[in-house]
């Protein structure tokens, strides 16, 4: 009988958990989670669980009794203090655990920052339920919200509290928000929306230093601005979990290597999701990516490695984000993007940017628009040449386009 | 109370009873469905659990607005495709089949 352990009741472990169980029935599966919950869908707590009132089983990735009809064993509170591949055990709860095969789903924590003035606990953070509890309380009786970061959870988060009469600020440190992600045009649209919506922005700044008050903090910006807050949220990114493997000399570097099919350079151990850093063949190179979809298949990917099923080449990353009654999905990476084309309508809220290289469609950003993601996500698997001024003719549906493009 | 038989995306059919599950695709998780994915949790976003109704399409109000839009560009898309996650469940389903599509 085969053993399996996987550590991190995450996206990207409950998914290989359950997919491995498919195709192994006989396999002991074991799940280690530091948490003390069932795995549960993390990207709602910047959103919905935010805005309403909802409690953990709202947002369950499974509910708890599939864990036992599978026979998938969850460890909660179970923290794996270290990995022996010596002796392929993992020691966590005081025992040993030996396993066939270990999967590392560890994820990240966000990326801490200190401010001069403010007490280390004062500082709030989304990545998990208790961080998501911890700011629902304090908002109680706050009516001032200082966010730090204008990237996607920062931006989530200021509009899950506009929604709810906050006074929001954002403050980013480059000179636009989302600046690693998006192109300029979508970091102008998404912060003009969120102004109409009566968020505040400081661009280009930092915070210098606070001083405590009655209830929270003045802050004072590097360029001196003076900012008034009950509460400060910090959304700049994550750190990769990657110090059980690091430890056993498994190779690492922005997150853990691996390659194509999630491997690390020990044989018999995996590592996906948010802290594996992938060697993507379509891309020529290794990249960290932090997404829902991302960790399903990795999961799929190091499942079907596990099982001996032949390679599938990943699909395309995509990623999807809602702020109001904004949906955006994104497909494709822009990296080295030379032109963008846009289609449908700003001002209408209806609108897609495709990113331009070499006559090929290689990322898209689609605003409301689910039609153009499919389409998008389809061309820009295919990776070839296109003739640009059908995508240009707006007279043109976008079915009419992948029709003449297909032809 | 409602049987529901998903067919999976290996062709294996499976009898599901609906608890307190609002849509098809919470009921294909809760009952480990092979194929259906459902990475968005269920907010229409992500196409990853496209079905095909195999019996009482005519029952079950059309798809629409954003499911429309991804439907027209799924993987293997008929004319009864929807996504499961915009079908909810009701008494009326009973007897119902529903193919798994890959996304």
């Amino acid at each position: 009988m085969k053993k399996i352990i996987i550590i991190g009741g995450s996206h990207a472990g409950v998914h290989a958990a359950f997919t491995l169980r498919n195709q192994m029935p006989d396999a002991k599966i074991d799940i280690f989670s530091d948490e003390s919950y069932y795995p549960y869908h993390r990207p709602p707590l910047s959103k919905k669980s935010l805005q309403e009132e909802s409690c953990l089983d709202d947002i369950l990735l499974k509910p708890k009794a599939l864990y036992i009809k599978n026979n998938i064993t969850f460890h909660t509170d179970s923290p794996v203090t270290n990995i022996d591949s010596q002796n392929s055990v993992i020691h966590a709860q005081n025992q040993n655990f030996e396993y066939d095969k270990l999967i590392i789903a560890t994820g990240g924590t966000p990326r801490p920052l200190e401010i001069d003035g403010v007490a280390n606990q004062d500082i709030l953070y989304i990545r998990n339920f208790d961080d998501a509890q911890k700011l629902k309380n304090k908002l109680l009786n706050a009516h001032s919200v200082l966010i730090i970061g204008g990237g996607y959870i920062g931006l989530e988060t200021a509009a899950s509290l506009r929604v709810k009469g906050k006074d929001v600020t954002v403050i980013e440190a480059a000179n636009r928000i989302l600046n690693r992600v998006l192109c300029p045009i979508m970091s102008d649209y998404y912060q003009s929306y969120h102004e109409s919506k009566g968020v505040n922005f400081i661009i280009n700044d930092q915070i210098l230093n606070a001083k405590k008050q009655t209830s929270g903090y003045q802050l004072k910006t590097k360029k001196g601005e003076m900012i008034s807050a009950n509460i400060i949220i910090v959304g700049i990114g994550i750190v990769p979990t990657i110090k059980l493997a690091e430890e056993i000399g498994i190779n690492c570097s922005n997150g853990i290597e691996v390659n194509q099919y999630c491997q690390t350079n020990i044989d018999n151990i995996y590592a996906i999701g948010d802290c594996s850093n992938y060697y993507h063949e379509r891309y020529g190179q290794a990249l960290r990516i932090e997404s829902v979809q991302n960790a399903t298949e990795q999961a799929r990917l190091c499942s079907s490695h596990i099982c001996g099923n032949p390679f599938k080449e990943p699909v395309v990353p995509w990623f999807w984000s809602d702020q109001y009654d904004l949906n955006l999905k994104m497909v494709g990476l822009n990296i080295g993007y030379e032109e963008i084309i846009i289609r449908g309508d700003i001002n209408n809220h209806k609108f897609t940017c495709f990113y331009i290289a070499e006559n090929k469609v290689v990322a898209a950003d689609a605003v409301n628009s689910p039609g153009e993601f499919m389409a998008a996500k389809i061309i820009i698997t295919k990776n070839k040449k296109v003739d640009l001024n059908i995508l240009k003719d707006q007279s043109l549906s976008i079915s009419e386009v992948m029709k003449l493009w297909q032809s | 109370m409602a049987i529901i038989t998903f067919i999976d995306i290996n062709g294996q059919s499976k009898e599901t009873i609906p608890t307190n599950e609002v849509n098809l695709m919470q009921l294909a998780v809760n009952n480990n469905i092979l194929g259906i994915d459902a990475e968005c949790g269920g907010c229409c976003s992500c196409a990853t659990c496209h079905v095909v109704i195999n019996n009482k399409i005519d029952i079950i109000p059309k798809a629409q607005g954003d499911e429309l839009e991804l439907l027209n560009f799924v993987p293997n898309k008929e004319d009864n495709s929807r996504l499961s996650c915009q079908v909810l469940i009701d008494e009326t389903l009973n007897d119902l089949i529903v193919e798994v599509k890959s996304a």
